[in-house]
């Protein structure tokens, strides 16, 4: 007993971005893996000594994490109301992506340059501090790709509330990952 | 460039075959090194002018190091899920392609960037890698190896990680939203369980080693101190049994990733091969279940000599002894299937009982790896290179063969003469057991892993006699690789075309699409009725005069009721 093939009907269409949503959630469930190991490895090093400060303030690296949490709010709120038209929120979330780049960047630059929590020299602490933020800030940065792309999509008429829901899925990831991060690493 | 699955499952196919060769040859270099060390490899004299094609110790470690890597990361592992799961896969559950054919795409070229990676580390300055295939810092680090190869390597096993994350979500999901109408989770081939629950293990552990991968990488490239330890440390340094906990808790997994799609393919052909119906069908996929959900809480026991916790060792050793019961329980069920059964001994089933004895034999001689207390003598020696070998090396290559014999016909239309393919499948098992039975028993002599001349002790020369022996079974084993090699050619170049069903089983891709299947897999998509393994059955025999009958294939007397899922034909991008 056979059907026939339906490729084109708008159920299958349906499916198939149900099929997509589905391997976003288990992909980026699964690469928290990755960051699950590195935040096992900085807790090992914690276990072991005494981990210092990151000789720059925890209230300036928490409010820029904060920008995270905002974005994922705004996203979580912008795909209730705007439902088929999410882009102006989607223009804030992406500036405040590019914010939080900008403020990372900057408290690495002072740690580095202003407090001498350098590599090597520093050992561990200012590997893991300089290593997993600026591996964390990738993550981001592939983000703020995705958003940018998508934003520019629906700029030039084309449907994009699929991506715009994947890559909505992605900010909610670097958030969770940056609060792994800022308890394993940033918190004295 | 396509992105149909049979079209990338045949680019596994050849780069994995590829790679199996190239690490092949350098485990005859490193058998040749055992049997006479220091003596000059005939033929290798061009790539090692300076001694005249004798292995010198900084090669030898190479040797050793890139067979590893090459064989799990670039041979065994894409031949299992690049080639037969990409291949098989979408056909066995009724879909006209995975979920994400562009991924799957995208993964190969991943894949096929760290193969050359890993050829072009062989021509640069210092040589390849040479740390050994786990890597372990501070061995791998720059302060003791500061070669271009061991980076150029180091990368390309992120690449074959993140290769593999691809395939392994395209997998799991493919088999969770892609099925034909009417494949229940209880109609799937064990094959397919198999590749699923590896897949499984692939997108939760391969993460982890891309963390200790790149954690590795920052060290040799950036000058983090992650790993750096001793002398070479700077302000306090690291600790390298970090990247030991990082790299087992995926290393152990592996293991399971090589063996489940193996165990699965075995499952269904015991089944196919003694014309009964798989014995315990639900208890052998739960059993698969239970071992991949147990091998991600067992890895410590390669950590049992690394000075941890015994309150730790003993924890971890209980749960390592704990992986054999699920085991049995597959072993048993094979056994069952088999008890009885109309037995063809064709080549797909010789090379899944091979699979089967080996992998026996590589569980039986575990257990004494699983224990603390006999795990700390045997170790550091050869004993864990012959049972490791026996498991995800023997084993796994079995399984490929028995995939490879099982499904030719399909994936080219044409088939392997069977003769040769036997002969092929019996010498290499009879092979594979001289050369690691022989591994074994040197190990058990006392005879060190990864010494280059292990006859500068004393106690160790009387065991000369023994690696020759095993050396000759190796050499022989390589040779009779050549009646595979042999039997591919001619098969490709003028072989028999392939009957539409050769096996006389009725799963989707031999009973619903053509050989080799079109670019869409089935004309019209099947809606499967029954499970994969309906043979035997007397009203089939009483209705359609012959022992099989297709999944989705109605009986006479049978009203065309169809149930589970509903409809899914798409393929997304």
């Amino acid at each position: 007993m056979s059907t026939p093939a339906q490729d084109t009907s708008p159920e299958v269409d349906t499916r198939a971005e149900a099929t997509r949503w589905l391997g976003t959630v288990l992909g980026l469930s699964a690469w928290a893996m990755f960051f699950a190991a590195l935040v096992f490895a900085v807790g090992w090093y914690r276990m072991r000594e005494a981990w210092p400060s990151p000789r720059v303030p925890t209230w300036g690296l928490c409010l820029t994490g904060l920008l995270l949490v905002a974005g994922s709010v705004a996203l979580h709120l912008g795909s209730r109301r705007e439902g088929r038209r999410p882009l102006w929120t989607t223009w804030g979330v992406w500036t405040a992506g590019l914010g939080f780049l900008a403020l990372q960047a900057m408290w690495m630059h002072q740690a580095w340059w202003t407090e001498y929590l350098r590599i090597p020299e520093s050992g561990v602490p200012a590997s893991a501090f300089h290593g997993l933020t600026a591996l964390h800030a990738l993550h981001v940065l592939g983000v703020e790709v995705g958003l940018f792309a998508c934003c520019w999509r629906h700029l030039r008429g084309a449907d994009a509330r699929a991506s715009w829901r994947t890559w909505s899925l992605g900010w909610h990831f670097v958030t969770v990952t940056w609060v792994f991060l800022f308890v394993a690493v940033y918190l004295p | 460039m396509s992105v149909d699955h049979k079209q990338v499952a045949r680019r596994y196919l050849w780069s994995g075959l590829g790679f199996l060769l190239l690490g092949g040859l350098l485990a005859l270099l490193i058998r040749w090194q055992w049997a006479w060390p220091g003596q000059p490899v005939p033929g290798l004299a061009w790539a090692l002018p300076e001694s005249r094609g004798a292995l010198t110790p900084p090669t030898y470690t190479s040797v050793f190091t890139m067979h590893g890597l090459v064989m799990i990361f670039f041979a065994v592992t894409p031949l299992l899920f690049g080639a037969l799961g990409h291949f098989v896969l979408p056909l066995a559950i009724g879909a006209r392609g995975l979920a994400f054919p562009r991924l799957s795409t995208l993964g190969f070229w991943v894949y096929a960037l760290g193969g050359a990676l890993v050829l072009v580390s062989f021509g640069v300055r210092l040589g390849p890698a040479n740390a050994g295939w786990t890597a372990y810092p501070p061995l791998s680090t720059t302060a003791f190896t500061p070669g271009l190869g061991q980076t150029l390597v180091t990368v390309a096993v992120l690449c074959a990680g993140v290769s593999a994350f691809t395939y392994g979500l395209n997998f799991v999901v493919t088999v969770a939203r892609c099925r034909a109408p009417g494949m229940t989770w209880g109609r799937l081939p064990l094959t397919v369980w198999g590749l699923f629950f590896a897949s499984v293990l692939n997108v939760l552990f391969v993460p982890v080693l891309a963390a200790a991968t790149v954690l590795l990488l920052m060290d040799r490239l950036l000058g983090t101190q992650f790993f750096i330890a001793g002398a070479a440390a700077v302000g306090g340094g690291g600790d390298p049994v970090v990247y030991q906990h990082l790299f087992w808790l995926f290393g152990h997994p592996e293991v399971y990733i090589l063996i489940l799609p193996a165990w699965g393919m075995v499952g269904d052909m015991v089944s196919f091969f003694s014309r009964k119906p798989a014995h315990g069908y639900r208890l052998t996929a739960g059993a698969m279940g239970v071992v991949s959900a147990l091998s991600g809480l067992v890895y410590a026991h390669h950590l049992f000599t690394s000075g941890m916790s015994p309150m730790l060792g003993r924890t971890f050793m209980v749960l390592t002894l704990l992986i054999s019961l699920p085991a049995e329980v597959m072993f048993l069920n094979w056994l069952m299937t088999l008890w009885r059964g109309s037995v063809r001994l064709t080549s797909p089933m010789l090379a899944a009982l091979s699979t089967v004895v080996v992998f026996g034999l590589g569980g039986i001689t575990g257990l004494a790896l699983g224990a603390v207390a006999t795990d700390v003598p045997l170790h550091g020696t050869l004993w864990v290179v012959g049972h490791f070998h026996l498991t995800m090396g023997a084993a796994s290559f079995l399984g490929v063969f028995a995939g490879l014999y099982f499904w030719f016909p399909k994936m080219f239309g044409r088939q392997l003469h069977e003769g040769l393919a036997k002969a092929h499948v019996v010498s290499s098992a009879v092979l594979f057991l001289g050369v690691f039975g022989g591994q074994l028993a040197a190990g058990y002599a006392g005879q060190l892993r990864r010494l280059y001349d292990p006859y500068q002790y004393t106690y160790l020369k009387h065991l000369l006699p023994l690696n020759q022996w095993t050396t000759a079974c190796a050499f022989l084993l390589g040779a009779a690789q050549g009646l595979f090699v042999v039997n591919l050619v001619w098969t490709l170049w003028r072989g028999r075309v392939a009957d539409a069903n050769p096996w006389q089983v009725g799963t989707l891709e031999w009973t619903c699409a053509a050989s080799p299947p079109s670019d869409e897999n089935f004309e019209r998509i099947p809606v499967v009725l029954r499970g994969p393994h309906a043979l035997s059955q007397p009203e089939v025999l009483e209705q359609l005069g012959r022992d099989w009958v297709g999944q989705a294939e109605a009986l006479p007397a049978e009203a065309p009721a169809i149930s589970g899922p509903q409809p899914l034909l798409e393929r997304t991008s």
